[in-house]
């Protein structure tokens, strides 16, 4: 289970994080949502500590870390192997094929054999349907291309807790649904899956649990249905900004 | 006598100074060059807090201040003239021959430029590319090692050409310190047979001849190392 208590991060122009306490169960997909600018990808961050926060507590399973003081190195790689991450971005690396890219942290952090990892990498690959991609540069596909590859270096590390910063944001319509099947895909083999996303349908579809996320925040966490079904009045405006109704444009 | 015949007397000495001072001279000031680049420019974008690397971080930025703020001929002059006079109880604490001298000067001046190169090529590269590399567990070490310095290489790789260009061309300066180097055969050339615009010229175009190699090379290397970048995107 992962815990995150009191977090506090204050950027020092207003946003940030505001005593944010949030559970995110395992074997379960947590969905955060909420305005641009909202917190919600600190939030996600935070898990991760690519964001430092200033005070808190993180529990996740045997660590417990008090926040407001400086971690070691040590005690922010063990948090990280137990997670991956997948940005907005993609961020594969550009010096690297495909395949080199999926099996540099299972070869060079997990220290497996590069026989092995290259062997899990290409049936990842199949899986995704771009094994035939394996010998190209991140450069030569498409955005659609790259973020299942980044889902699929993810998922090499096996990660006890998968976590996704609005992974399609930067995508077209189409690229953005080859891109949810596969998070679907792992949705549904009951991982640990933390998602920021803007996508209502998505959200809506995938998540056993919803965060709603504002002014840094925490203003909902729980059932998708009631959130969904029988919104307070914040959320039902939050929901309905979303959706686009020429008759009222 | 007439100019084939100068031309055909000098220029074998020329081209043994060439191979035996001007090409060693450049290819180990370079190589430990570089070593000296990539190490003050890990020290400088540390973010380490502790006394003894702020400490360094002043010394990487002193010695880049004065390296490149002085001619190459007086840092010379200092090393191999001026150093012998420090002395300790009587004796020199740096007797220094001129060859150790020059590779000494060199190597530091050339550090102190291409330390800022690969210090930007570095900082070059988009935070995230940390970010994804951190996320897969990586210590700092490994991150910068397999993933920042491989993509920064290509970056820095045409102003490190300058820099290597521009020290084979420098090595003629390594005549005001007794090394008989290429320059220096053609400034004994020119006295011996009262024609410096030929012996000048012979020497210049050996020069050009060196650079144009390096030319090529670079874009062979250039080459490679962009393969992996879209060819829409290399311009």
């Amino acid at each position: 289970m992962l815990k995150l208590t009191q977090i506090n991060k204050d950027f020092g122009n207003g946003h940030g994080l505001h005593d944010v306490s949030v559970e995110f169960p395992a074997n379960k997909t947590t969905v955060i949502v909420g305005p641009s600018g909202s917190g919600k990808t600190t939030l996600l961050r935070t898990i991760d500590f690519l964001e430092m926060p200033d005070s808190g507590q993180y529990e996740f399973d045997d660590l417990h870390y008090d926040l407001s003081r400086p971690l070691t190195k040590q005690e922010v790689l063990a948090a990280r192997k137990k997670l991956g991450i997948v940005f907005q971005g993609y961020n594969l690396f550009p010096h690297l094929t495909v395949l080199a890219n999926i099996t540099e942290g299972p070869v060079h952090v997990l220290k497996q054999s590069k026989q092995d990892a290259e062997a899990n990498a290409m049936s990842l690959l199949q899986k995704v349907g771009l094994a035939d991609k394996a010998n190209v540069y991140p450069d030569q596909l498409s955005g659609g291309q790259q973020q299942r590859i980044a889902i699929v270096r993810m998922v090499a590390m096996t990660p006890e807790y998968m976590l996704f910063d609005e992974p399609t944001s930067a995508l077209d319509p189409e690229l953005e649904v080859e891109v949810l099947k596969v998070i679907l895909e792992l949705a549904k083999m009951q991982d640990s899956i933390v998602i920021v996303t803007h996508n209502m349908d998505f959200a809506r579809g995938v998540a056993d649990k919803i965060v709603f996320v504002e002014d840094g925040k925490i203003e909902y966490q729980g059932d998708p249905e009631q959130f969904f079904a029988q919104p307070t009045p914040r959320i039902q405006a939050f929901l309905a900004a979303g959706t686009f109704d020429p008759k009222q444009a | 006598m007439d100019t084939w015949t100068i031309i055909t007397k000098s220029l074998p000495p020329m081209l043994e100074a060439m191979l035996k001072y001007t090409i060693p001279l450049t290819l180990i000031s370079f190589a430990i060059g570089l070593l000296i680049a990539v190490l003050a420019a890990l020290v400088r974008i540390s973010e380490s807090q502790q006394p003894f690397m702020k400490l360094l971080k002043g010394i990487v930025w002193f010695y880049v201040w004065i390296f490149r703020g002085t001619p190459l001929l007086v840092q010379l002059f200092i090393v191999f003239f001026g150093l012998p006079m420090l002395k300790v109880s009587g004796h020199p604490i740096f007797e220094l021959n001129a060859w150790t001298a020059g590779i000494i000067t060199f190597s530091l001046n050339t550090g102190a430029y291409a330390s800022e190169t690969v210090r930007g090529a570095i900082s070059s590269i988009p935070r995230p590319q940390w970010e994804a590399a951190y996320a897969l567990g990586m210590t700092r070490g490994m991150v910068l090692r397999r993933i920042i310095l491989p993509q920064a290489a290509r970056v820095s790789l045409p102003p490190l050409s300058n820099s290597f260009i521009s020290l084979v061309k420098d090595t003629s300066l390594a005549s005001g310190i007794t090394i008989i180097e290429m320059f220096q055969v053609s400034q004994q050339f020119a006295a011996l047979y009262y024609n410096p615009l030929l012996s000048y010229s012979l020497v210049a175009f050996l020069y050009l001849m060196l650079s144009s190699i390096l030319n090529i090379l670079q874009i062979y290397l250039e080459k490679w190392t962009s393969r992996y970048v879209q060819a829409s995107q290399e311009f």
